[in-house]
């Protein structure tokens, strides 16, 4: 009889245990859609993508980081749009617009513009959706220039402009800025951000946090149907196993591929390397506020002491490409100042010009990342060559930037994206004297040239006048020497060869309406 | 028998305020501002203001701990820094996931370990036992991640079995998902399951009763099996219980390696990005996991041992 117990309970805890799998199975079958069902003809219907990160958040005015966006950029679509290729300005959902005076946009919103829910896209959404990024103080920073919008029909809106802001039209194409239904949002902003409903190629169906995001073509979208039916982002943490799962077949495309794991992609017949510059610069702030960062011959001596090929080539191995200026060359507003020098000899003569012909003791701080402790690493027995005695101080994220808004550093090794894709952004935060501190300027620099350069860059509507101010302001900031631009950093992507169309964005927001994967 | 369930779940609250009081303090007095965290290097210093107040963290700590710690009390653990989304609805989003993933891990520990212990035990300082033995240390040290990845070379990406990463959407898709990483969190815990296995049934297998049992002319498999095993249980369910624990706070490693979208990678995540609501959710529903576990394996103690059941009576 015992014995009879003891084998029923034995049984019934292995059936528990059984059930508990198949009730957590079947969780998992009902939400699940049938991935890998082929579409008639010779395209695949689903195209699924690998990245490092889970969207951070849905709503475009919240999940700003790069994980978010290139999803969220699939759902919503912004007034206008910067072509990848190109870089030139492109309407969007703002068919046309025109600069009314210094400070005034007026844009026609294109008409036919449907959200996901079937509602018109109106003016009304628009200014809406302005003033709520405008207060959203995760994305307020791409935005803040706009001052006011008004609605003058359904069709039409102005957008007035605290001062004149010459980059005004990019900065409206940051997916940050996106395009929402009033109505939507209005009704359950919670709602919506599980549930995000856009204007985009693609419309939201499902995101397992964690795992993946599905999404599903929007047969009404404006400029016509995308071409690949589903779209599926899969998060795969771990680099190594994004490319595994590439040469498996398991996704069609990877985001970011490991530097390590770009020769085994480039040697595999089946799949391609997509490899190019990022709008993201690495570099050096010496505070000018602090000896001897005062002297102009010491950051010079510090800029020409560093062999910034050697770095790209052991650091980055090899992903990257000698930066020339705080800014990189996708972005508008580039110009090229010439490259830096490695010249350690003459990097000696100017520190002994400057007084300290034995070196001095310095620090250069960074936050807790491997890549970038490593880089500090290599540039402090760089910088000991030499004769300077530098140590490297890790810090955790929030306290590193703390701590260098204060102006506690002698260097920071920090890294910028220029997120609206205009020079503006970067020069005006990393060198303007009214940024000083942890709006961005952390080199502490106040030089009446460089603001007036940088002004008539951020004012100017004459495209030619803002070129030229560039140009000057990229040489007279080389001559400066306030930050040490190390390198930019390569974006990547791995693809099977049977996908077609995709370009890549050199900032990482790559759209993939157009792309296709071959059975 | 109910009273001591009782008394053990009512253990629960001292437990989970000294889990919160550590958890709370040490990630709010670690340096770095999550503002700062959360908007990252490019916002402005007015965006940083207008997120701190947002999320209280101007307030004096101890004032934000009095609050949490109400709030928990009623049901409510919050947002998360990072998305805005409820902390309680995240968790138990996650929480079967990682379920199937620790269930799956045990059985394959509890399929290896105990055979491969008792037959250890019983061929003592014979070339079985020896290479268990070895096989078993090399279960103990060799790091997750480290034998995860060999197995998706080898299964996924040069056989071209199992997918290499993913948790896949119901039945066979499942089950062919679950088996790289159920071997990874199986064998590590599998060989301190043979460990243990094999030191408990050496302890009983020179009792006086196991001779007795065998002069009577019992069978082999009956001293085995009623007299050894049942004798060496407790500290067998002790150490499975442990690891059961351990694998539904979520397998940090496994999970990353594998793409499974489970409570550990969630915690990992939350560390990093110092989501402190977050993180604080995700170890409150740990230690009532780990409570719990442990409550359950006390209870087979019972089972197993008559002599403990009794003292629960008391």
């Amino acid at each position: 009889m015992k014995n009879v117990v003891k084998k029923g309970i034995a049984l019934s805890m292995t059936a528990a245990m059984i059930c508990s799998m198949n009730v957590f199975a079947a969780e998992a079958t009902v939400v699940g859609n049938d991935v890998e069902t082929v579409a008639e003809g010779e395209y695949k219907d689903t195209l699924i993508w690998g990245q490092g990160a889970d969207v951070t958040s849905m709503d475009p005015h919240q999940g700003k980081e790069t994980p978010a966006v290139e999803v969220t950029d699939q759902i919503f679509d912004t007034l206008t749009v910067v072509n990848p290729v190109t870089n030139e300005v492109e309407p969007q959902i703002a068919e046309s617009w025109e600069q009314t005076s210094d400070t005034s946009y007026t844009f026609k919103i294109r008409q036919g513009i449907k959200f996901h829910d079937g509602s018109d896209l109106t003016a009304e959404d628009v200014k809406f959706s302005i003033e709520r990024a405008i207060n959203s103080a995760a994305v307020s920073y791409v935005i803040d220039f706009v001052d006011s919008v008004e609605v003058v029909d359904d069709y039409t809106v102005i957008v007035n402009l605290k001062a004149p802001y010459a980059p005004a039209l990019r900065n409206l194409s940051v997916p940050f800025t996106a395009i929402v239904p009033k109505a939507v949002v209005e009704a359950d902003e919670e709602g919506f951000r599980q549930h995000p409903i856009g204007s985009g190629p693609y419309k939201f169906v499902e995101w397992k946090q964690g795992d993946s995001v599905k999404l599903e073509a929007f047969e009404d979208y404006y400029a016509g149907e995308a071409a690949t039916k589903n779209l599926v982002m899969k998060v795969i943490p771990e680099a190594a196993q994004r490319t595994i799962a590439l040469e498996t077949g398991e996704i069609d495309l990877a985001y970011d591929i490991l530097p390590n794991d770009i020769s085994k992609i480039e040697e595999n017949p089946d799949l391609t390397l997509y490899d190019a510059p990022s709008l993201t610069c690495y570099y050096i702030s010496m505070n000018m506020n602090k000896e001897p960062f005062n002297i102009p011959e010491v950051r010079e001596a510090i800029n020409l002491a560093i062999d910034r090929e050697l770095l790209i080539e052991t650091i980055a191995c090899g992903a990257g490409q000698a930066a020339d200026a705080i800014i990189a060359p996708a972005v508008y507003g580039y110009v090229s100042p010439g490259a830096y020098e490695y010249n350690p000899e003459k990097a000696r003569e100017l520190l002994a010009e400057a007084g300290y012909a034995s070196g001095f003791d310095t620090s250069i701080w960074v936050n807790d990342n491997q890549t970038r402790i490593e880089a500090c690493q290599a540039i402090q027995a760089m910088l000991m060559d030499i004769g300077i005695n530098c140590s490297v101080e890790v810090m955790e994220f929030g306290s590193f930037i703390q701590a260098t808004s204060n102006g506690e550093h002698d260097m920071g090794y920090f890294g910028w994206v220029t997120s609206t894709r205009d020079a503006d952004y970067t020069y005006y935060s990393l060198e303007h004297s009214s940024q000083q501190g942890p709006a961005g300027n952390r080199t502490f620099l106040a030089d009446p040239e460089v603001d007036e350069l940088v002004e008539i860059g951020r004012t100017s509507t004459d495209e030619a006048v803002r070129m030229d101010a560039y140009g000057k302001l990229s040489v007279k900031l080389k001559e400066i020497n306030n930050n040490a631009p190390i390198y930019y950093n390569n974006i990547t992507a791995g693809s099977s060869n049977k996908v077609e169309n995709f370009v890549m964005d050199p900032i990482g927001y790559h759209k993939l309406d157009q792309v296709k994967v071959l059975k | 028998m109910y009273k001591y369930v009782a008394k053990r779940l009512l253990m629960l609250i001292p437990v989970l305020l000294g889990v919160t009081f550590i958890v709370f303090f040490i990630l709010n007095l670690s340096p770095g501002d999550p503002a700062a965290m959360i908007l990252g290097d490019q916002a402005s210093a007015e965006a940083l203001e207008m997120k701190r107040e947002e999320l209280g963290l101007n307030d004096p700590l101890l004032v934000r701990y009095v609050k949490y710690i109400w709030d928990m009390l009623h049901g409510d653990l919050g947002v998360s820094y990072k998305n805005n989304l409820s902390v309680w609805d995240q968790v138990i989003d996650r929480f079967p996931n990682t379920a199937i993933l620790a269930v799956a891990g045990i059985l394959v520990a509890l399929l290896i370990g105990i055979p491969t212990g008792i037959i250890s035990a019983k061929k003592q300082y014979t070339a079985i036992d020896n290479c268990s033995m070895i096989l078993a240390l090399i279960g103990v040290a060799m790091p997750n991640f480290w034998f995860g990845l060999l197995m998706v070379i080898i299964f996924a990406l040069k056989l071209g079995w199992l997918p290499s990463q993913g948790m896949g959407e119901g039945g066979i898709a499942l089950l062919k998902s679950l088996v790289l990483p159920a071997l990874t969190l199986g064998t590590g815990s599998a060989a301190m399951i043979t460990r243990m296995t094999r030191s408990s049934m050496l302890e009983v297998i020179r009792q006086d009763y196991i001779s007795t049992a065998r002069a009577k002319g019992v069978s082999e498999k009956t001293i085995t099996y009623r007299h050894m095993l049942r004798n060496a249980m407790i500290p067998i369910v002790t150490a499975v219980g442990l690891q059961f624990g351990t694998l539904l706070g979520g397998a940090m490693l496994t999970e990353t390696v594998f793409s499974w979208p489970g409570l550990g990678r969630l915690m990992v995540d939350s560390i990093k990005s110092k989501d402190i609501p977050m993180v604080l959710g995700s170890v409150i529903f740990l230690a009532i996991m780990f409570t719990v576990v442990n409550l359950i394996v006390d209870l087979i103690y019972a089972f197993i041992d008559p002599r403990i059941k009794s003292q629960y009576k008391k």
